[in-house]
């Protein structure tokens, strides 16, 4: 695919947005939706055809639908499963989304699905194998993949850059487009130790097409994404500076676990607005000391509440 | 010191991730197939050993898809009891680590490990009278299990949502070229219990299922999911069903299949008909029709 380099690859700044959540379902059927555009997971609808698909079909003829992905496993050393590529293509002639992503991570190898956003060591040979991976999957979906920094909660030995550098190499060899989430580089930084400002700075900012904001967890020693509390003012202040350095993107409120009512998520969403304004809400971190925290939640996967 | 190529890190991190055991042991079993020591592996900085950062990931396997198997099933959650469920559940994801990218598929075997995994029938016998009994509950979790999941797979199938309104008489069945098809969206269930009030939203919590023969069709009409007791001659001519057929064809393998007059079964067919089109178990092969 030829390498793209206008801004946001040439894809709309959307404004304000949220998950499509099968807890809203019931209250987006019977409301306006409130906010600019919906994001899904594109994993949640691809075998659904039940009332999920239906909810999709109606939000889709009113809002911009953003597909989003957690089973792509781009890094993975095994095959790329094309039943899957296929399924997701299939899905995007239906949704006809802005634009279609996932993240940079793995999530199995050997056939088995952990379910979970691995990460890889950032070495010269991942890079090779991620920027052939990317080069297939825009081939074969007809558009840019739109990848995700994933939160991390460990580094390996043999990685021989840092995440942004690796980002920025993926970026320039494929012309793939960026969704960052300042709530991940928060999490990361801290759990690694380095300054998530350099993290944001760094990278190529004209391909960022779309910002994720979350709250996470203080566990202690490490935090955990868990999406599950009001973003912190950590993080409302990394979201800012992303916002300056891009010109403005598309931002979606991730909350994944203990979900509110929609009109609730909404108000934590419309923070964003005077936060580019200037205006840092004074939300503290989470704490906990609970043992079993989950990072990466699956209860936004779950079948509840359909 | 190995050479870690971006594979053999993958296959060591799946082998801590999800092999059995406690951090420990996983460890031992990685290193032992993969010659890789954790501490080789992860970069130990800010006070968090190599064990302690793959703790976390190690934990959220099981834990995150224990929460989606409680989501999945769960009636039987509540039956068993949370310590008793989890065990399973547990071990059911220990022994088949998931392999589909949608969690969708994870519990869709769940109902077959409960069935493998039983305690052997005969087990108690000489100290109860009820040993025959006995040996029936043991198959309870697996088909409680199985209408979960059932429940389940309606919920997210093709269904007859969008379909035209069917234009026949019920006569029609008594012509020889009315050809029918069940939906995606139904399931039908043999059981040894009477499972259906016990599925009830309102049911009693302390109640146990009858151990009898029923037969069940779970469909979805209008986007909700009924689950509905059926004779034996309705069960056995919607599995005649199951590829387009006519209605004779049909009703002739379920008179035989139920023991049942084939005169009879055409006859009760015309009053029963547009039920099950309405109750969206059946559609009319147009193709043909």
């Amino acid at each position: 695919m030829q390498n793209l380099h206008r801004q946001r690859l040439d894809l709309p700044n959307l404004g304000l947005g949220v998950g499509l959540r099968n807890q809203h379902f019931a209250y987006l059927m019977r409301n306006d939706p409130q906010v600019d555009w919906f994001e899904i997971i594109s994993e949640n609808f691809m075998d659904n055809f039940g009332f999920a698909r239906h909810v999709l079909e109606r939000l889709a003829a009113i809002r911009p639908i953003v597909m989003h992905g957690v089973s792509l496993s781009i890094g993975s050393t095994d095959p790329l499963n094309w039943k899957y590529l296929k399924d997701l293509k299939t899905l995007a002639e239906f949704v006809q989304p802005k634009w279609v992503s996932d993240h940079l991570c793995w999530t199995g190898v050997a056939n088995v699905n952990t379910h979970d956003l691995l990460p890889l060591p950032l070495t010269e040979e991942s890079l090779s194998h991620v920027v052939e991976r990317v080069g297939q999957v825009q081939d074969f979906l007809e558009r840019p993949l739109i990848l995700e920094n994933p939160s991390t909660y460990l580094e390996f030995k043999e990685s021989t850059m840092t995440e942004w550098e690796f980002l920025s190499e993926l970026v320039k060899e494929t012309g793939c487009g960026l969704l960052l989430d300042v709530n991940n580089v928060y999490v990361s930084s801290y759990n690694h130790g380095f300054d998530p400002e350099h993290y944001i700075r760094s990278l190529p900012h004209d391909n960022i097409v779309q910002l994720h904001i979350a709250g996470p967890t203080d566990c202690g020693r490490y935090l955990v994404d868990t999406h599950d509390q009001p973003v912190p003012a950590t993080v409302w202040r990394l979201y800012k500076l992303a916002q300056e350095l891009t010109g403005g993107v598309s931002t979606l409120l991730e909350w994944d676990a203990n979900i509110p009512d929609f009109p609730d998520l909404v108000v934590e969403l419309k923070k964003a607005e005077a936060v580019v304004q200037g205006m840092i809400p004074d939300a503290p971190l989470c704490h906990t000391s609970a043992a079993q925290i989950v990072s990466n939640p699956v209860d936004f996967q779950l079948i509840s509440g359909q | 010191m190995t050479e870690q190529s971006l594979a053999l890190i993958q296959q060591w991190m799946k082998s801590v991730i999800t092999e059995r055991g406690d951090l420990v042991e996983k460890l031992d079993s990685a290193a032992q197939q993969h010659g890789l020591p954790a501490e080789q592996v992860v970069a130990e900085k800010r006070g968090l050993s190599a064990r302690e950062r793959l703790s976390i990931y190690t934990s959220g396997y099981v834990a995150r898809l224990l929460e989606c198997m409680r989501a999945d099933f769960p009636v039987l959650r509540r039956f068993t009891g949370d310590a008793v469920f989890d065990a399973f559940a547990r071990a059911y994801i220990v022994t088949e680590p998931p392999h589909s990218p949608s969690l969708f598929d994870l519990g869709a075997r769940f109902a077959q490990f409960l069935d493998e995994t039983k305690p052997a029938a005969g087990a108690g016998e000489n100290e109860m009278n009820t040993g025959d009994e006995m040996n029936v509950l043991l198959d309870l979790p697996a088909e409680m299990a199985r209408f979960e999941r059932a429940r389940t797979e309606v919920m997210r199938a093709h269904g007859t949502e969008n379909d035209p309104q069917p234009s026949f008489s019920p006569l029609d069945v008594l012509s020889s070229d009315l050809k029918l098809q069940t939906t995606p969206c139904l399931r039908l269930l043999a059981l040894q219990f009477s499972l259906i009030d016990f599925f009830q939203e309102d049911r009693d919590e302390s109640a146990q299922p009858d151990v009898r023969r029923s037969f069940v069709a779970i469909s979805r009409s209008d986007y909700r999911i009924n689950a509905t007791e059926i004779e034996p001659w309705q069960f056995a001519f919607l599995r005649a069903c199951e590829r387009p057929v006519s209605a004779h064809i049909a009703a002739r393998r379920a008179a035989e299949e139920s023991g049942t007059e084939a005169s009879s079964v055409l006859a009760n067919l015309v009053l029963w008909l547009p039920v099950a089109i309405q109750s969206a178990f059946l559609r009319i092969d147009n193709q043909t029709h």
